[in-house]
């Protein structure tokens, strides 16, 4: 009975490290939640639009 | 007060300007009790829990002085309102500092407003008639009319007309500039005023997004978002704190467990000395005091990122003209030609000059200053043309000219005259030298002309500017000179200022390829500009600084403006990105080895009931266990107030070796932050051991 | 010869047979872990196993190989302790217990060794040889292995967050280094005494003429892998203390030797890995630093014999063993606890107070001094990249280390690693001593008690293993909750370290320049071993205070 419960417990505890590394990979791939200055990219815009009008 | 680089070049001028008359020009570097008064009220409003959400640090604070007020409500007695009251103040200078910080944004964003009351603006129809509607009806692409005495009603580029406008109000400098259509001083700016004439504007921003705007939101701080770098180290702190929450949570069963009870006041207070408090409640009021830091020496950043990102800075890309050298070449020596005697032809380049009021003619009357030519009579000036390319003096039985030289050749030769053989050689010298050669020529009566000499028209390199590329090689950067003359010319230059690379007869379309490849090795690139030809460039760079005085496609490709106009800028730039950085590392640092001190004041005053041996470790002999644990207390939030004129200031920075900064800031804050903790808590403690009732 | 000439004699006699075998042998683990050849005996595992040896994996791959491949290895281990009886060579042993069998397969799986049995009284030849040793060898090789990506993750550029192989980083370090090394190691110490037979206990009858069952077994081949691959699960009770493993002085240096070669051979692989032999030798020194001043200090604690006990004893020689002496069980006190073997030649609950307390430290440092194999490494990389963020502002540059930016996401995985550790040490030391379950264990109240209690717990959350004596752990209570301490003290960290070196991996490396702050200088060591005192120094100053420090100043 008790070994039932330590076997469940290795796979719950494993099962949620595994999850961990799921979020992390997650959190790591995500696209740049550092806001990147919304000025800058419209004026790379109006830039490019300036040299090639 | 500056902390920043000791060595004013001679060259940095603006660099004394008064910062934006009538806004920023009167308050000083540091802050007094008026600007604290002024930040009290939006301090208490910043106490928001919701507020505090920002720094995790400051809202544990705030928790552990709610629990503590409770306590004391229940339980009074003199430790635990003392421990109350000064948690609830530590919150406080937190909040404060911030508000002082932003405070001193807020003074200069009153008097931007002004500039946006509502004006009338005469719009032209596409017919060509007038129509009047007020400014802020005003949408991109439409074409104003803007007359001398009255103001420009948006940002646009001048697209007819020629006018001198006074943009004190956003410069701080008070000459009038001059705006004129095409070519790279075609922007205006919303709310500035003409002087004189009459020119066409093409309305490029709309409304509430102008420049003005966005001085507004930068300089209030209202759009201010937390920079990657600032991101980063609130995720260290708040890491810190989770492990003393941990460290004063387990406590309390360990201290259970050793019959040495310990009350959630006591722990509390523990907690709070313990998590690093310091740069908690002055993190943000370091971002905030680097960004206005820039905005004094007439610098907007566009964002908080671009401050940091300038810090990083690995190259500097430098125009040749205005930034290495004066804009304008000054004469270095006068050569003989064709058997003239030397005397004869200085005179003769006086003569040409002396009318002459521009910098180049200007410095040739300098350079021969010894020489005083007999007065010509009926003497009349031949102004510079386009056309002639040359410019001189008419006079009764002689003329003078100098000018470019195959324009004399021309004119000599169209007259009848010959030109002698060497002109050719010493011409070419001066081209070799890197300099440009004028030549001049004069005509007795009805005589041919001939040909007198050359004047060699040098580059001349700005005065210490090879001193601070010095101390850029020493911070790491490498300096590349980007200039439109030939190789060879600029290869001169070069070595004279001392850069380590050089760009020369450098396209729009050269910069911008440069900036990718130093990008892709891994390097940050910072530039200045001002042409739309530059757009791409500053948009490319990692730090563009945009000229003040360019166009309104380079103002908004760059992430920083700048309202002097001055290249040279671009350094001090980097210095106050470095000197942001650094003030955080060196408070957090700081605020870390704090710690040691407090634990040395706070556990023997915890244990010392149940273990009489841990008084050896009151290395401080502390009157008390109340009052040490108050003094920890206290300390711990006077040293917040006493830190904010540092916060705001930035901490000392020099131009040097990683190696040698690092030591030195570690001396500093590091061991600093060691001892001086012990000295304050000592002398609070033996203040407070006199509080009846501790 | 005076006893203070024979700690520095000994001490000196260490230093140089590291500084001999060190950098070979560590350049030898740089070209193992950036090799693309197989050996012909790895090929033909890869394919009796269908693994791939070469496929790049992406470092969530990796990170889930490692937890399967443990998860497996827990499950085996803990079917074998409840199933030695039914095997052959089990002399006699019954089953283990549920939480007992648990705990040690845990134990085990994640290097730590903790052991709430006696090796001779509970396991048969069969579980300690082919259960036990084998995870000496495999989990010691897992440690490594996640060492060498991490390392390699930061000698790549754009590699899309791929570290490397697990399954040939694994096999390998078992083929190629652990395999040779046991072996080598094992011939030595039979050599020099060690036991090596498969006998059935031997009754002796005693100098008192009572009868003792003495067990003999294959105690050399264990005891060099245990050493070797900073295990530390003694054949025997005693562990080093014991004759049968342990007979010599001779033997006692050999095996200190073998517990610090690999962590410090790992370092000096580091810096070949990176391709900056400077970064690896900083790396050493930092942990040859903290190393010396423990054994200094431990050495001198134990000497000076501080404590009544010692005093009215004329010297501090409770619980060591007489042919060892104080200074070198000081030695193999703090080389033992610096790595993460948790093998004893003395009962640390015996030694003075201070000592005590600095072994605890030791442990706490979160095992980089040197640490266990490759576990050290990382644990002290990480370190680093703390070190580097505080630092590198300083120098007025966002920071950086070794070319790699440390931004936000670089700073939650580093920062959850610093936080993990200690808060499993102090959830578990509150949990411990507020169960009546946790101090039924304790033999001891008051200050010791709460030492023993401490060292139980920080042993298992740092994966050493070393017991301080007087725990009776082997309950259901500390059994769970120490396997969990283990379990989770091992993977988490181990997680976010993988998870590092991608994002690291991922990354593009940056030239370094004249602004960059150098990482290989004495300024950056001396930081670096700072930040690293500061910061456990401060974590655990408090509980320490209660435990082995008021119980010094007594």
């Amino acid at each position: 009975m008790s070994d039932l419960l330590y076997v469940l417990l290795t796979l719950a505890s494993f099962a949620g490290l595994a999850m961990l590394a799921g979020v992390i990979d997650r959190y790591l791939t995500d696209p740049d939640p550092e806001p990147d200055e919304p000025a800058a990219a419209t004026a790379t815009a109006t830039a490019t639009a300036e040299v090639t009008r | 007060m500056t902390a920043l680089s000791p060595s004013p070049a001679p060259s940095r001028d603006g660099d004394d300007h008064p910062r934006r008359a009538g806004t920023v020009g009167g308050t000083p570097v540091g802050f007094g009790r008026r600007q604290l008064l002024a930040a009290l009220p939006d301090a208490f409003r910043k106490l928001s829990p919701v507020a505090l959400l920002a720094t995790p640090v400051m809202l544990v604070v705030e928790i552990g002085a709610v629990a503590t007020t409770v306590l004391s409500i229940i339980d009074p007695s003199t430790l635990g309102w003392m421990v109350t009251v000064w948690l609830w103040l530590t919150v406080l200078f937190g909040t404060l500092a911030e508000s002082v910080a932003e405070g001193r944004g807020k003074a200069q964003a009153a008097s931007l407003r002004a500039l946006q009351a509502e004006t009338d603006a005469r719009r032209l129809r596409p017919d060509g008639t007038e129509e009047h509607v007020p400014s802020t009806s005003l949408h991109q692409g439409d074409l104003v009319v803007v007359e001398a005495g009255e103001r420009i009603p948006g940002d646009g580029d001048v697209v007819e007309g020629v006018a001198s406008v006074d943009e004190s109000a956003v410069t701080g400098e008070s000459a009038p500039v001059i705006r004129e259509s095409g070519g790279d001083r075609s922007a205006v700016t919303g709310g500035t005023e003409v002087l004189s004439d009459r020119i066409v504007v093409r309305i490029t921003a709309e409304p509430g997004h102008s420049f003005v705007d966005r001085m507004i939101a930068l300089v209030e701080g209202s759009e201010r978002q937390r920079t990657p770098n600032e991101i980063a180290l609130n995720v260290l702190l708040a890491s810190l704190t989770a492990i003393f929450v941990a460290v004063v949570g387990s406590l309390y069963f360990v201290a259970d467990y050793s019959d040495a009870h310990q009350s959630v006041l006591v722990l509390t207070a523990l907690l709070v000395c313990l998590i690093p408090t310091t740069i908690g409640a002055l993190l943000s009021a370091i971002g905030i005091a680097g960004m206005d830091r820039l905005v004094r020496r007439n610098v907007l950043a566009m964002s908080g990122r671009a401050v940091e990102a300038a810090g990083d800075v690995d190259v500097l890309l430098l125009d040749k003209t205005g930034t290495i050298t004066y804009g304008n070449r000054r004469a270095s020596e006068v050569v003989a030609v064709g058997g003239t005697v030397q005397r004869y032809l200085e005179e003769a380049t006086v003569l040409a000059s002396l009318a002459d009021e521009t910098p180049e003619g200007r410095s040739i009357v300098e350079l021969l200053e010894g020489v005083q030519p007999e007065p010509l009579a009926d003497a009349v000036l031949v102004e510079f043309s386009a056309a002639t390319r040359m410019s001189g003096l008419d006079a009764a039985g002689r003329q003078v000219r100098k000018g470019a030289a195959s324009a004399v050749e021309a004119w000599v030769r169209a007259e009848g005259g010959t030109v002698p053989d060497d002109l050719a050689p010493a011409v070419q010298r001066v081209s070799e030298l890197g300099g440009t050669p004028l030549v001049v020529a004069d005509r007795v009566g009805t005589d041919a002309p001939r040909v007198l000499g050359v004047v060699h028209l040098k580059d001349v390199v700005k005065e210490g500017i090879r001193e601070r590329f010095e101390e850029l090689r020493a911070m790491g950067i490498r300096t590349v000179m980007i200039t439109g003359d030939n190789a060879v010319t600029a290869r001169v230059i070069a070595a004279e200022a001392g850069v380590d690379d050089v760009l020369a007869e450098a396209t729009p379309e050269d910069k911008l390829a440069l900036i990718r490849s130093e990008q892709r090795g891994g390097r940050m690139v910072a530039m200045c500009g001002d042409g739309t030809n530059d757009a791409p460039a500053l948009a490319q760079a990692d730090v563009g600084v945009a000229m003040n005085t360019g166009t309104m496609a380079a103002k908004e490709a760059g992430n920083m403006v700048d309202l002097d106009s001055d290249p040279t800028k671009l350094i001090e730039v980097v210095e106050i990105g470095k000197q942001l950085l650094i003030t955080r590392g060196a408070l957090t640092t700081f605020s870390v080895a704090n710690d040691v001190a407090k634990y040395f004041a706070i556990l023997p005053a915890m244990f010392v009931g149940t273990f009489p041996q841990l008084d050896v470790l009151n290395i401080m002999r502390l009157s008390s266990p109340a009052s040490a644990i108050t003094s920890a207390v206290v300390f711990n939030a006077l040293i917040i107030v006493g830190l904010i004129p540092l916060a705001l200031r930035g901490v000392a920075y020099r131009p040097s070796s990683a190696s040698s900064l690092l030591r030195r800031n570690l001396l500093i804050y590091g061991v600093g932050g060691l001892i001086a903790p012990f000295l304050g808590i000592k002398l609070l403690d033996l203040v407070i051991s006199l509080i009846p009732g501790l | 010869m005076s006893e203070t000439a024979a700690a520095f004699g000994q001490f000196a006699v260490l230093v140089v047979a590291l500084v001999l075998v060190v950098p070979p042998l560590g350049r030898f683990l740089a070209h193992l872990y950036t090799s693309e050849k197989h050996l012909a005996v790895e090929r033909g595992t890869y394919r009796l196993l269908r693994l791939d040896p070469d496929a790049d994996q992406h470092w969530r791959v990796y990170a889930l190989s490692v937890l399967g491949f443990s998860l497996v290895g827990i499950l085996f281990l803990e079917a074998f302790g409840r199933l030695q009886q039914h095997l052959p060579l089990d002399i006699g042993m019954s089953a283990l217990p549920a939480d007992g069998a648990w705990n040690t397969a845990v134990s085990f799986v994640t290097n730590t060794n903790w052991q709430w049995y006696s090796g001779e009284a509970a396991t048969g030849h069969l579980f300690q040889m082919a259960g036990l040793a084998v995870q000496n060898f495999v989990s010691a090789a897992v440690g490594m292995s996640v060492a060498a990506a991490f390392a390699r993750s930061l000698a790549r550029s754009r590699a899309g967050g791929r570290v490397g192989n697990f399954w040939a980083d694994l096999v390998r370090t078992v083929v190629r280094v652990l395999l040779p090394g046991a072996v080598v190691g094992a011939l030595l110490l039979v050599a020099a005494g060690v036991v090596q037979n498969f006998a059935a206990p031997r009754l002796v009858t005693t100098l008192d003429g009572g009868s003792q069952a003495i067990t003999g077994g294959p105690v050399a081949s264990q005891e060099v892998i245990k050493e070797l691959g900073t295990n530390g699960g003694g054949f025997y009770n005693a562990n080093s203390a014991h004759p049968f493993e342990n007979p010599t002085a001779l033997t006692n240096i050999l095996e200190i030797f073998l517990i610090l070669v690999l962590p410090f051979a790992m370092a000096w692989a580091f810096g070949h890995i990176v391709k900056d032999r400077r970064q690896g030798a900083a790396v050493v020194s930092v942990m040859a630093l903290l190393l010396t001043t423990s054994i200094a200090l431990m050495t001198w604690a134990e000497m000076a014999g501080h404590g009544t006990a010692p005093q009215l004893a004329g010297g501090a020689m409770e619980g060591k063993e007489v042919r060892f002496g104080e200074a070198a069980s000081a030695l193999f006190g703090a080389a033992t606890t610096g790595t993460s073997t948790g093998a004893v030649n003395a009962m640390h609950d015996s030694f003075t107070a201070a000592g005590g307390g600095l072994a605890m430290f030791n442990m706490m440092l979160g095992e980089v001094a040197p640490g266990g194999v490759g576990s050290g490494l990382y644990g002290m990389l990480m370190l680093a990249v703390v070190t580097v963020f505080l630092s590198g502002l300083m120098v007025g540059r966002t920071p950086e280390y070794l070319g790699k930016k440390i931004g936000q996401r670089e700073m939650v995985l580093v920062a959850a690693y610093v936080l993990a550790t200690p808060v499993l040490v102090l959830v578990g030391i509150a949990t411990a001593i507020t169960a009546n379950a946790g101090l039924a264990g304790l033999q001891e109240s008051g200050s010791h008690g709460l030492s023993e209690a401490l060292y139980a717990v920080t042993s298992a959350a740092n994966n050493n293993g070393s017991a301080f004596g007087g725990l009776t752990s082997g309950t259901p209570f500390w059994n769970t909750l120490l396997g969990l301490l283990m379990l989770f003290g091992r993977f988490l960290p181990l997680i976010l370290v993988l998870g590092l070196a991608g994002r690291f991996a991922a990354a593009r490396t940056l030239p370094a320049g004249a602004g960059t702050l150098p990482t290989h200088r004495p300024l950056f060591v001396v930081l670096l071993t700072g930040v690293a005192i500061v910061l456990v120094g401060l974590t655990f100053v408090p509980v320490l205070a209660l435990g082995p420090i008021a119980e010094a100043l007594l």
